[in-house]
Formats: structure tokens, C-alpha cells, sequence
């Protein structure tokens, strides 16, 4: 079984590569590819609690990332790094993740057959 | 993605078998044929045309960016009753399991981003 | 192959993070290949790494006199080879 460990980097509403990251993490995953993904930079935006787009029309990137245990999305990793960064912590989250740190990244791409930053 | 597409050239010219290139996000304005470069630039779109005619390359727009982005073939233009198609002949409109599949098939993946 | 992996930062790195967060999460064995607005870092090199910058975008740039002389510049065959030559490559925009 190939496996892909998707590196999310860009905060979720200003442009719709969250959207279409998590697009494709389905679609890897109906393809039977063990998907992984690792929320970074920006990218532990995605998960903050309580995203409300009601008002915007958009897509809301908290209710379908909360969706992605159910199509055996896992792990989800976060770097801590990054939180701390940004004054959050994973109380901030909604979603049981997985702590990593930034230099971590380069042994964890090591365990997968493909990487993607998106 | 006159990057990606000089990288293409140069992994044909040193032997490699590109399986697919696939247009994500912005990059899909790349399969759209009502776009006019001025006289002494590239034309983009007809430039990846020209290479994947000359290299039966297979080049895939990814469609719900397409059409979020209004780049439609035929198909797409009488499903959703519009008046006319924009996307070139030489690029596919298919889904997000082509990249997988890339993905699968391929020793390397390269990303494009800027 | 080389276990290391190669990074690719396409973005300048005074108008976006790419190349602090790909500096943050490299191993100091990484390759890092600077194209697009990202080649203007070659005018300092960064950090230890082995650093790459790709020849036409400095050339456009008018940077190719002007880059520190340790880093490498490179034309799309050696991209190519250097993707070919390492198992996993990220890029960062």
C-alpha cells in the first residue's frame, strides 16, 4: 500500500489550497494510499476551533478537516513550532493530532513513498 | 509555469518518461485558449500544447479548479448549458484521481508552486 | 539515490516565509534549489547548506555577477538530475 504524507502550509481561507489539500487527501485516499498529513506554517491555522462561514459563503475547512479520521486520514501531525509561533496551543485545536517539531520533518518524509507541500 | 514547462523539456531531453503533467490551482488558466500574449512573449498555453503534441505527453487540467476558474471544455460547456468551450484540445478536464495515479506510477512528483 | 532531501523555494524570501520555513525544517545534509523570486537569497547565502540557484531566473533578475560565490548555478538539466537524484524533493511557494 503507497503512502503519501501531505505537508499543509497555507492558512485556510485566503487562497483554496487548504480546500484542495484536503481534495486530495480524499482522493488519495479512495485510491487506497495511506494518507498522512502535517500541518505547518500556517498551515495549524487550518485547525483552529470554531471557524464560522456562515457570513462568507466559503467552504468551512474546520468541518471537513474533522471529517478526515472517518476516511482514515492519519496521522494528523502538527508542528508545535509553529503553534507556539503563532501564541496557540493544541487547546486551540479541534482535533486530536499528533505533537511533531520542525526539524522532525525531514525523518518523517522518510517513512513515505510521496510527499507533497501544499 | 514557464518553469515547469522548461523543466519538462529538459527531463525529455535527458531521457525521462513524463507520465503527466497536471494542472492544479491557478495553473489551470494554462489550458485556456483565449489567452493572448503579447507579441514579444511566450504563449504560454500553445507552448505546453506544442510540447505535448511533440512528446505525446498526457496533460490534465484539474476540473474543479478549471471550472471554479471558468475553463471549460465541450463536455463541461453543454453539461452546465454555457455558451461556449475555452480549453484547449491538447488538455484533458478530469479529476483529482489522475494525480493520484501520477503519483503512484511516477518515481518523482515535482511541484510548481510560484 | 541520496536519503537527504532536496528543496525547492520558489517564492522571495522577503515576501513570503518559504525559505525561513524550509530553513527551519531542513537537515543540514538538504540541498536547497532557489528559483523564481527566491534566487535574490543567493545574493547572501543563507545559511550552511549546499545552495543551488537556477541560471535563467538570476539571469532575468540581473543577479548572475552578483550572487555569493559559494552558491552553485544551475540550468533545468541539472534540476533535473539533482530531482532524479534524491528520493523526495518539497517545494516551497
Amino acid at each position: 500500500m503507497a503512502s503519501l504524507l501531505m505537508i499543509c502550509r497555507k492558512a485556510p481561507y485566503g487562497s483554496s489550497y487548504a480546500r484542495e489539500a484536503i481534495d486530495i487527501a480524499l482522493a488519495a485516499s479512495a485510491f487506497e494510499v495511506k494518507v498522512a498529513m502535517l500541518f505547518t506554517d500556517d498551515g495549524v491555522l487550518q485547525l483552529l476551533k470554531g471557524q464560522n462561514t456562515a457570513n462568507t459563503g466559503s467552504k468551512n475547512v474546520e468541518a471537513v478537516l474533522s471529517s478526515l479520521p472517518l476516511y482514515e486520514v492519519a496521522p494528523i501531525l502538527v508542528n508545535e513550532d509553529a503553534l507556539a509561533q503563532r501564541n496557540l496551543s493544541v487547546s486551540d485545536l479541534n482535533m486530536a493530532v499528533e505533537l511533531c517539531r520542525a526539524k522532525d520533518v525531514s525523518a518523517l518524509c522518510a517513512q513515505y513513498d510521496r510527499v507533497l507541500t501544499i | 509555469m514557464t518553469s515547469a514547462l522548461r523543466f519538462a523539456e529538459a527531463a525529455v531531453a535527458s531521457g525521462h518518461d513524463l507520465f503527466r503533467v497536471f494542472f492544479f490551482h491557478d495553473a489551470v488558466a494554462t489550458g485556456n485558449a483565449y489567452t493572448i500574449a503579447p507579441q514579444d512573449q511566450e504563449n504560454l498555453p500553445k507552448a505546453w500544447q506544442s510540447f505535448a503534441q511533440q512528446h505525446k505527453v498526457d496533460m490534465v487540467l484539474c476540473i474543479s479548479s478549471a471550472l471554479r476558474r471558468g475553463i471549460v471544455n465541450k463536455r463541461e460547456a453543454e453539461r452546465y448549458s454555457l455558451s461556449g468551450a475555452n480549453a484547449l484540445d491538447s488538455f484533458d478536464l478530469s479529476g483529482l484521481g489522475q494525480w493520484v495515479e501520477a503519483m503512484l506510477v511516477s518515481d518523482r512528483i515535482m511541484t510548481f508552486g510560484a | 539515490m541520496d536519503n537527504a532531501t532536496l528543496h525547492l523555494v520558489q517564492q522571495s524570501a522577503s515576501a513570503s516565509s518559504a525559505l525561513r520555513d524550509c530553513l527551519a525544517s531542513c537537515q543540514p545534509a538538504d540541498p536547497i534549489v532557489l528559483m523564481h523570486d527566491a534566487v535574490y537569497a543567493a545574493l547572501y547565502k543563507p545559511a550552511d547548506n549546499e545552495f543551488y540557484a537556477l541560471r535563467p531566473d538570476l539571469e532575468e533578475r540581473g543577479l548572475l555577477d552578483r550572487i555569493d560565490k559559494a552558491i552553485h548555478v544551475i540550468d533545468y538539466p541539472d534540476l533535473v538530475a539533482l530531482s532524479d537524484r534524491y528520493r523526495h524533493n518539497l517545494s516551497w511557494f
